[in-house]
């Protein structure tokens, strides 16, 4: 987000994304932080733990021998009534995985930040959404930011998301490692006093938690259907998550001066014949080619997916009607499929709309590799061949391609 | 429209007496049979059952079948054999 300033804005700063996710932590005042360093998101913690030793902010610091460790500290707090923060990388989150999956079964609204990073093997500490896409059905909910300005903004609404007394579900805010949380941008400080009144509404909402008063267990171990109400509960949250994080988007929009469209953002795609979906830092390179096309009076457009859990459908099929044809870029492989992850949702969610949409699945920036704006270029002309009715390859790998 | 069982939305549960708020019960494949001319009410059952479901001592043995998981221990253990586990289809 660039242009003017924002009246609400404290100060302008030059952050990259980990920086920018940290300011973001210091506003929100969590009671406790439990962070492994792993690259690409090490210096979060550091700038986390500098905040804390300069006096900035009174957390409990976790210095967890890893990263399953770590979360586990995050949920006792959290179950205990506390703000809790996580942040993690790549393998970390695969070392997470047992813990990730009773944070969100517990109900306990965890803030993670995911600076997204591929999974080994290969082992390449590179660039990715493999890592999150991978546990896309652990019952998270997952933003997915285009800019370190993103970042900061999305840390501050995801607690008010999560701990919204009809959500209680964690939720991780992914950023590209390298691409967003190495680089360094114009990012915008709200006033602490602004985010304090951002918050507000979930300060002291009541959510169960663990006290010698009233004892609670957590989780019961329960079977049949009692386990069935939880499950379904649980899934009845993150329909409830998706109307809220418009809501909550506009809020934050009229508070501080920039919003992102809650679920999903349309740029210039409402009379598009031919749009691309996408999410995370490669979103920008897809704006580039969308004006750099519309110069050439070319009618295409942009969808970016922020929200990825729960998958927002309504709004994407609704913005994606009409279109001759779609397509998507991915920065992970949905293996099954042989095609990227959001390709195979937004596939999926098109099968709402009473037309038939011709949908192109393009892999790229794997690896670590730029997704340039050249591959964007390629994208649309091959994602274009089907609405012309000329035959056409359903996925392409572009860097090999 | 669904009906709910538990007031919370995740697997809480309060950890006051009596500890079992989930009945366990519907885990059950085996169903323990008291035959009371047999039971001595020694007490035996009541305190070898895992999870408190014997409760009546006072005339003869009763379970509370809403927690009683059918495990056994309480006919393995009584020294009258005046308890035998009984499949649930076949009771």
């Amino acid at each position: 987000m660039t242009g003017d300033r924002s009246p609400r804005t404290e100060a302008i700063r030059v952050l990259d994304g980990n920086k920018a996710c940290a300011y973001g932590v210091l506003l929100c005042k969590p009671d406790l932080v439990a962070c492994v360093p792993i690259t690409p998101m090490t210096p979060l913690v550091e700038a986390i733990w500098q905040y804390v030793a300069d006096g900035k902010l009174s957390a409990e610091l976790v210095e967890a021998d890893g990263e399953l460790s770590g979360l586990s500290a995050a949920i006792g707090a959290s179950a205990a009534g506390g703000r809790t923060f996580v942040g993690t990388s790549g393998q970390g989150l695969a070392f997470m995985f047992e813990a990730y999956l009773k944070a969100a079964g517990n109900r306990l609204p965890i803030v993670m930040a995911i600076a997204s990073r591929e999974t080994a093997a290969p082992d390449g500490v590179v660039a990715s959404h493999q890592d999150f896409v991978t546990v896309r059905d652990g019952g998270w909910i997952q933003i997915v930011c285009e800019s370190a300005q993103e970042v900061l903004d999305t840390v501050i609404m995801s607690y008010r998301l999560a701990e919204n007394p009809e959500i209680l579900l964690p939720v991780n805010v992914c950023y590209d490692g390298y691409y967003l949380s190495y680089s360094t941008e114009r990012v915008e400080l709200p006033y602490a006093s602004d985010v304090d009144a951002f918050l507000q509404p979930v300060a002291n909402v009541k959510r169960p938690t663990l006290c010698v008063e009233e004892p609670l267990t957590v989780p019961t171990n329960t079977s049949g259907d009692i386990f069935c109400e939880f499950r379904y509960k649980h899934a009845q949250a993150h329909s409830k998550a998706k109307g809220l994080m418009d809501e909550i988007d506009l809020e934050f929009a009229e508070r501080f001066g920039r919003g992102y469209g809650g679920q999903i953002e349309e740029y210039r795609s409402w009379d598009a014949d031919v749009a691309i979906v996408s999410m995370g830092s490669q979103t920008g390179a897809v704006r580039e080619v969308v004006d750099v096309l519309r110069e050439r009076g070319e009618r295409v457009g942009l969808v970016k997916l922020r929200l990825f859990r729960p998958f927002p459908r309504e709004r994407l099929a609704k913005a994606l009607s009409g279109k001759k044809a779609v397509g998507v870029i991915d920065r992970d492989v949905c293996f099954g499929w042989q095609s990227g992850s959001l390709f195979m949702e937004t596939k999926a969610a098109l099968q709402d709309l009473p037309q038939r949409i011709p949908v192109t699945g393009f892999i790229a920036g794997i690896g670590g590799t730029d997704l340039s704006t050249d591959m964007v270029e390629r994208a649309f002309s091959v994602a274009r061949l089907p609405s012309e009715g000329k035959t056409y390859q359903e996925i392409t790998w572009l860097n090999l391609e | 429209m669904i009906k709910y069982k538990s007031p919370f939305e995740g697997p809480w549960v309060s950890a006051r007496p009596p500890l079992f708020a989930y009945p366990t019960g519907d885990w059950r494949a085996l169903r323990p049979i008291f035959n009371s001319s047999k039971c001595r009410h020694c007490g035996i059952c009541y305190f070898q059952c895992p999870v408190g479901a014997v409760k009546d001592m006072s005339t003869h043995c009763h379970v509370d079948l809403t927690y009683c998981k059918g495990c056994g221990i309480c006919a393995a253990e009584c020294p009258n054999a005046a308890i035998v586990m009984v499949r649930e289809e076949a009771k």
